[in-house]
């Protein structure tokens, strides 16, 4: 199964619009929010595909394909008001044998609507679509009708839905059923036949839509609850419609000491001569020691460390990011040279964990405070192992996945990398250095 | 409408009946397969004829009882499906399969029906914990319609033979051909050259579902095989009922047929 989504740049201001309008609920408040354009995004999805006459008591079974859907739905809608959504499905190569004269075929879609990530509550199935003009659909050919066919969503019971959906709820449309239906034909047996395409996999949303907050025009401010010497009755309210503003922040990565010590080397730091020695530690955050080697016999691999990198992105959006890493030449203090391509560099990356997700304002090594890991969007994946140094490592790609809470792809993560000397037989004895650069991106 | 449809049906059966008789029981068989009604619907007529259905009992006259067919395009879809039956629905169910000459499956060639047997109609339920299929070939746990389904079958002890589902498919379409295609023919069966052959009886689905002929040639006489699958209810206790009350027949495909008595196509 695929899937592509095209969304609006407005993201920002909808995330920050529906990040208001939750705070407000929690003051059983309400507050203005942005408008949204609609959002289309295609899945492919496994259809079961069958041709029925009605009238012949019969069907043809199509098999199982794959179909790429569409569904189109805006990113908001006010509290109260129905989603217009549209659902659309390719023609389906029925390849009948038969042709069926003076033909009128119109789309019948089905979608089933659930709060994200829930099961489904109820399904919306439109017969409103526009049947086709009148013509023979050919023997062997397929059969379509006239697309997007809109749906309304209903978001009260007022309306339809089987419960009010409030301000801050997000709305997610899942296809189902997608009906051609043969609304009129000179062949009255197979008038009303259809081509029903039900879908094998039920979990994937095709769209999602935010409850947004509606305050009122004009909010009130004084009310009369009881009127002389009278008590009881449902007393009298008045308004306040609370603001909040949330601002984007940074994408930082910043580095901290990796302690480990190296495999395949040792401590030389005592040495000083004939060739300065090298720790098999790192001493701070900026310097990777790979240690001290006598030029060996045949290739020797030192197994080090880069220091931890920790990525914080709070920026607020949609946007994902990339770690990656070039590296000069070893040059020594006489002036021989390794090649770059003699290191590799094996990265891990993941979502950070309580407790190692660090604070980069802080002066020192400071865990966040409060951090909660079950609000960092999923989607970071390391670069593959035993990348050499001769081009651009990749240790870290953050890709466009969000929290399903927080609707961003922020997050803390940890990028650590195994780094791998591979120190050429009967290399030049020199105490040698090479300067990485990191760039997040 | 269906009344109507069965009306033309059984005028075709009439024009094959003007030019050969047509055998007791036999059903109104489409003389094509390219129709609506001859691809959607062939298997159900031929069950008609192998089960000795009182066409009585049907909706189209009158009854309450209907067959009600599904082709598949996929062929493992084919293997997995079982003739069965709905109870509530008071509805046998058929399933059929194509098979073409052609890569591009316009020309076709043989059909596949899975049926009742007449002796499985007024059977009841499964015992309590057989096993009914999975997905979408799961079939209601029943061999047929108990005492509802008394009667349904008129001759219930001796089912009809796919021979003679062949035997008015060769009749139907002799029958559709005009005096100059007849004359030129190259087989005709009013003097025997081309000729249907008794059933190849075989007891189980991987004995079925091999590829067979749909006309074969043997001294000059063009032949019409089947091979049938019968699997009654009464049979051995350690045969799932899901099995039972199977009757499968492979049948040449009536525009197939046309061709090969036109000359058109070589016997295969």
């Amino acid at each position: 199964m695929t899937a592509t989504t095209a969304r609006h740049p407005h993201r920002l201001g909808r995330l920050a619009a529906t990040v208001l309008s939750t705070a407000v609920v929690a003051l059983g408040l309400s507050v203005v929010a942005a408008a949204s354009p609609a959002q289309a995004s295609t899945l492919t999805l496994p259809y079961l595909c069958t041709f029925n006459a009605p009238n012949l008591a019969a069907s043809y079974d199509l098999g199982i394909s794959n179909y790429p859907v569409t569904i189109t739905a805006p990113d908001s809608v006010n509290a109260g008001n129905s989603i217009t959504a549209s659902y659309s499905f390719p023609s389906v190569p029925a390849n009948l044998p038969f042709a069926i004269p003076d033909a009128q075929v119109r789309a019948e879609p089905t979608v089933s609507v659930r709060l994200q990530g829930g099961s489904a509550l109820f399904a919306v199935t439109t017969t409103s679509g526009s049947p086709s003009s009148t013509g023979t659909i050919a023997a062997y050919s397929s059969i379509t009708a006239p697309q997007p066919v809109s749906i309304s969503i209903p978001t009260t019971t007022a309306s339809g839905a089987t419960q009010n959906f409030e301000p801050g709820a997000k709305i997610e449309l899942v296809p189902g059923t997608f009906t051609y239906v043969v609304v009129a034909t000179s062949d009255s047996d197979l008038s009303g036949s259809t081509v029903t395409c039900t879908p094998q996999s039920t979990t994937t949303a095709g769209s999602k839509t935010f409850v947004n907050g509606v305050p009122p025009a004009n909010p009130t401010s004084q009310c009369v609850a009881q009127a002389g010497d009278t008590t009881g009755g449902s007393g009298c309210a008045t308004q306040q419609v609370a603001y909040v503003s949330i601002l984007q922040g940074n994408l930082t990565q910043r580095t901290y000491t990796n302690t480990t010590a190296t495999t395949g080397s040792t401590d030389g730091s005592a040495l000083g001569s004939p060739v300065q020695g090298t720790s098999n530690v790192n001493p701070n955050a900026t310097t990777v020691n790979l240690g001290t080697v006598t030029s060996p016999l045949a290739p020797a691999s030192i197994v080090g460390n880069l220091n931890d990198i920790t990525v914080s992105d709070n920026r607020g959006g949609t946007s994902g990011w990339s770690l990656s890493a070039v590296l000069t030449n070893f040059t020594g203090s006489t002036g021989k040279s390794m090649n770059k391509s003699t290191l590799t560099a094996t990265p891990t990356c993941a979502a950070a964990t309580v407790g190692e997700a660090y604070d980069y304002t802080a002066p020192g090594k400071t865990a966040i405070s409060g951090f909660d890991a079950s609000l960092v969007a999923p989607g970071a994946a390391a670069g593959s192992s035993a990348q050499s140094f001769s081009g651009t490592v990749a240790l870290c790609t953050k890709d466009g996945q969000q929290n399903s809470t927080t609707d961003t792809t922020g997050g803390v993560y940890t990028v650590r990398s195994l780094v791998t000397l591979t120190v050429p037989a009967f290399q030049a004895a020199d105490r040698y250095v090479a300067t990485m650069t990191i760039t997040l991106a | 409408m269906a009344l109507r449809r069965r009306s033309m049906l059984i005028a075709l059966g009439a024009i094959g009946l003007m030019a050969m008789p047509l055998l007791a029981g036999a059903a109104p068989l489409p003389s094509s397969t390219t129709t609506p009604t001859g691809f959607l619907r062939f298997c159900a007529e031929a069950q008609i004829t192998i089960a000795n259905i009182d066409t009585a009992k049907l909706v189209e006259n009158g009854g309450q009882f209907q067959i009600a067919n599904t082709a598949y395009r996929d062929e493992s879809d084919f293997v997995f499906s079982k003739s069965a039956v709905s109870t509530s629905a008071k509805k046998i169910l058929t399933t059929s399969y194509v098979q073409y000459e052609d890569g591009s499956s316009t020309a076709q060639k043989l059909i596949r029906c899975k049926m009742r047997t007449g002796e499985s109609l007024n059977k009841g339920a499964w015992p309590s914990g057989a096993g009914y299929g999975t997905g979408r070939f799961v079939v209601e746990p029943s061999w047929g319609f108990g005492s509802a389904g008394n009667g349904l079958s008129t001759s219930p002890n001796t089912d009809g033979t796919c021979q003679q589902i062949n035997q008015t498919t060769l009749t139907n379409v002799w029958g559709s051909l005009s005096s100059g295609q007849k004359a030129s023919a190259a087989y005709n069966p009013d003097n025997s050259t081309i000729v249907t052959d008794t059933d190849t009886v075989v007891g189980v689905g991987p004995s079925w579902t091999p590829p067979v002929a749909a006309v074969t040639v043997s001294g000059g006489i063009a032949h019409i095989p089947s091979r049938a699958l019968v699997a009654t209810t009464s049979g051995n206790a350690s045969v799932a009922p899901y099995f039972e009350g199977a009757h499968y027949c492979t049948l040449v495909a009536p525009d197939f047929l046309r061709r090969v008595i036109l000359g058109q196509v070589a016997p295969s």
